[in-house]
């Protein structure tokens, strides 16, 4: 049947968009029209194309009578409105069977035009007395509280455990503290102060440093490392687990170990170095060197990080459909081709949710740089956040940090709604 | 914390709530704790001390304290002290100490350190001096009979080490001021004047150029940049130095974390400057009791002080420090007591007439800080620096940010 009919009307419609139709009809009015119902389907309708597979007459098919069930019209009766072929439903059809084949006939692209339901019979509405409608009342008002009460115990925890401290840094950072019990009002002084404050735009500057240094080390390797486990035949798993036990190290401890690692005298890095120094002892000042230090903090930083990133990449590229690599195959494509054109392409959503979680967490990175320099040689690993603990708790300007706090906070926000807003203007683009 | 105090004095009982409990790891100083503990609780029938195993860290003591759920009683570092009392966190124990003996027995170059203008918050626990630790074994090797007297054996000493062992250095020097005060006290220096913190003046230079030069003149230091203490530490226990300036409590320290063999380890008086001069400073710990108890409580805690403090007390930690094998150390006691003319403590006896004080100005922590960050790191890894430029410039920053 429907080989005729392609044959005939064109095939815009697919086969099985046709056959569903049919097979809605047949089942949704078998009860109360067996009769088969009449197709003609075109789009981009002429008289000349379309066929009544039926075998009715026309005026039957203007006007549907009762209990006849939907009848998809002839090309004459397909009703043009606004210039676009519409379909009319039957009355016969309850309001919910309407929307029903409304959602349905969307879906297989045409349009139907709303005609106006006969209501069917109702049932009389119960009588109600005055009790039953305060029980009804209290019924739905506790309904409706149900939801608040139920969330109401995990809002007030988050509420005084995540905004209240908030609240309170954003109130303090406009005193200034004489002890910790009195305190006075000195509006903007302390963020006007911070602007001016050298050793805090120098702190700035050198979260941002560390923050590249991170994201150019931190984006690259994980997906490196991703596509490698991915393409793995044998011993992905455990190369997943090796790379990913960093992230579940302490920091305090991975600290630690590698300012031992970095030692300039004794280190094992500069020890291995040595090795292939041909005699030569080699004595990097991984630390103590201004210029090498945030690049030091920075690889401590990607390492732990990096089977993080790595997992979230591996779940990017299982999301990649395999049939595109095998089509690449097929068409001779190079490993770099299917990098270029396939994986980068399907990751760059992936990508980009990395680098901003790596730039938010780099630029609060505090126990790597506390451990392992306190902020030296000469303040040039001096960070944001080390800077704001000093201020609190070695300068006890609770004021002053808590503006520093401020603006940290201020950066982070504008950080994630950019990262935000790039995501929805992409998904838009889409 | 009305309500804890409250629950607390149920039944008669008054629980005196006490940091610096040992740790239940450390065995051997917890047993010794809890028998101090348990003697004062039979003289103070109604109190009971609840130790909490917890050490002074600014950022967690701040917090705790300004909570409201500090402790009752603590020792802290007597440099914590000024900070600490401005803000308002330490009891005044002026009333308390008026009329206490024992007060008189303790330097009073400890008690000028727990003294914030003529108010006391502390009350000076242990002692300690800066002192210079050596290697015998490495002295005895190079055929050197004693330590280094004044800054020029240090050179001279380190030459011989050197050249002995090429890959062993003489000293090595954190830049710290901690340390570094010592050698401006050394040097006819010193680091207030007229009430104001002056880093810049002729002694400070002189003790700067002093430090510079052993590690780029006289090659005493090791070549690379050594900015911590645990660094300089973890090379004296490899024994790639020989000397080094300490506390002689990090050493049980120094042994467990990287091995130290103590018993190759003298420690001495620092050498004196070029003019012979000899000057140390003095730390330690002091007790104090938190000013938002109520008074009832602070004489309690006063109590539990003078009992910790008391020569009997004291006498008694020392023979049980001994019965269990311990390593004693004069910081593990009361600077009160005259356990100083014991023989362990032969080397350092005498060193209280050389001792200094470290100001006892809130900022000064502050501007240690920024003095280690801005000019003592610099000397270290700049072999051309203008020591007046820096100096000039530090304390132009010292003006600004602490109005000195």
């Amino acid at each position: 049947m429907s080989d005729d009919i392609f044959g005939k009307v064109g095939n815009e419609l697919s086969e099985n968009a046709i056959k569903g139709m049919v097979e809605e009809e047949l089942s949704s009015h078998k009860k109360e029209d067996t009769s088969l119902p009449i197709i003609k389907l075109k789009l981009g309708l002429t008289t000349e194309n379309v066929i009544d597979i039926s075998g009715r007459k026309k005026e039957k098919i203007e006007k549907p009578s009762a209990g006849s069930g939907l009848r998809i019209l002839a090309s004459s009766d397909l009703t043009k409105v606004n210039q676009v072929n519409v379909i009319k439903l039957p009355d016969t059809l309850s309001q919910t069977q309407k929307l029903k084949k409304v959602f349905r006939y969307r879906r297989y692209g045409m349009q139907l035009r709303d005609v106006p339901a006969k209501m069917r019979p109702s049932k009389p509405l119960p009588e109600y007395k005055k009790q039953d409608f305060k029980k009804l009342r209290r019924y739905r008002a506790q309904k409706s509280t149900l939801g608040v009460g139920l969330v109401s115990p995990a809002l007030i925890i988050f509420l005084l455990f995540s905004w209240m401290p908030i609240v309170k840094t954003f109130s303090i950072a406009f005193r200034k503290f004489q002890t910790l019990n009195s305190s006075d009002f000195v509006g903007l002084a302390n963020f006007i102060n911070i602007l001016t404050d050298q050793k805090f735009l120098d702190a700035c500057l050198h979260s941002g440093i560390l923050s590249a240094i991170v994201i150019l080390l931190g984006t690259g390797l994980p997906l490196f490392l991703a596509l490698y486990i991915y393409e793995a035949r044998h011993g992905s798993s455990l190369m997943k687990i090796l790379y990913f036990i960093p992230f579940l190290t302490p920091a305090v401890p991975a600290a630690i170990l590698w300012k031992w690692m970095y030692n300039q005298g004794f280190g094992i890095i500069n020890s291995i170095l040595t090795l292939f120094a041909g005699g030569h002892q080699v004595a990097i000042g991984w630390l103590t060197n201004s210029n090498l230090v945030l690049l030091s903090i920075a690889i401590v930083f990607v390492w732990k990080n990096t089977g993080w990133a790595m997992l979230i990449y591996m779940a990017g590229l299982q999301n990649i459909p395999r049939n595109l690599f095998e089509d690449a195959a097929l068409n001779g494509a190079s490993v770099w081709t299917k990098i270029k054109s396939i994986i980068l392409p399907s990751l760059v959503p992936v990508m980009l949710a990395v680098v901003f979680i790596q730039i938010i967490n780099s630029v609060q990175v505090f126990s790597e740089v506390y451990i392992m320099t306190n902020g030296g040689p000469e303040g040039a690993s001096e960070v944001i956040a080390t800077y704001m603990y000093k201020k609190a708790f070695l300068y006890m300007d609770i004021g002053y940090a808590s503006g520093v706090a401020v603006f940290f906070l201020f950066l982070l926000v504008t950080i994630t709604l950019f990262r935000m807003n790039l995501s929805n203007s992409r998904k838009g683009a889409r | 914390m009305l309500f804890s105090q409250a629950k607390a004095q149920d039944g008669d009982v008054t629980v005196l709530t006490v940091w610096n409990m040992p740790s239940p790891a450390d065995k051997n100083q917890l047993d010794v704790w809890d028998s101090e503990s348990e003697t004062f609780e039979k003289m103070f029938p109604g109190v009971k001390i609840k130790g909490i195993s917890r050490e002074y860290k600014p950022q967690e003591f701040v917090s705790v304290m300004a909570s409201g759920k500090g402790p009752d009683v603590v020792h802290i570092p007597i440099t914590a002290i000024p900070s600490m009392a401005k803000y308002g966190f330490l009891s005044k124990l002026n009333e308390f100490t008026g009329g206490w003996n024992q007060k008189d027995y303790m330097p009073s170059i400890m008690w000028e350190s727990v003294k914030v203008g003529d108010d006391i918050y502390g009350i000076p626990y242990d002692s300690y001096f800066t002192t210079l630790f050596y290697r015998k074994d490495i002295f005895d090797k190079c055929g050197l009979t004693g330590p280094p007297k004044t800054w020029n054996d240090i050179i001279l000493y380190s030459d011989i080490i050197n050249k002995k062992f090429p890959d062993t250095w003489g000293i090595a020097l954190p830049p710290d001021i901690f340390y570094f005060i010592d050698f401006i006290w050394q040097a006819g220096g010193d680091v207030v004047s007229g009430g104001k913190i002056n880093l810049n003046n002729p002694g400070v230079i002189k003790a700067l150029k002093f430090w510079s030069s052993l590690k780029f003149k006289y090659n005493a230091m090791p070549p690379q940049n050594i900015l911590y203490d645990s660094d300089i530490e973890q090379l004296f226990s490899a024994g790639k130095i020989a000397m080094m300036p300490g506390v002689a409590k990090r050493l049980p320290v120094m042994a467990r974390r990287y091995g130290l063999d103590i018993s190759q380890v003298e420690i001495v008086p620092l050498p004196a400057g070029d003019g012979g001069v000899q000057a140390w400073h003095a730390g330690g710990e002091a007790f104090i009791i938190n000013d938002t108890i109520s008074p009832e409580k602070k004489k309690l805690a006063f109590e539990y002080i003078k009992h910790r403090l008391s020569p009997l007390t004291q006498l008694s930690r020392f023979m049980r420090m001994k019965e269990l094998n311990m390593i004693i150390f004069p910081g593990d006691f009361s600077c009160a007591t005259n356990l100083i003319n014991r023989p362990e403590f032969a080397n350092v006896k005498g060193l209280l007439s050389y001792a200094h004080a470290e100001p006892t100005y809130y900022k000064w922590p502050m501007i240690r800080e920024d003095f280690n960050r801005y000019v003592l790191e610099k000397i270290f890894t700049d072999r051309d620096v203008d020591y007046n430029q820096v100096l000039f410039d530090f304390m132009e920053r010292v003006k600004k940010e602490y109005n000195e």
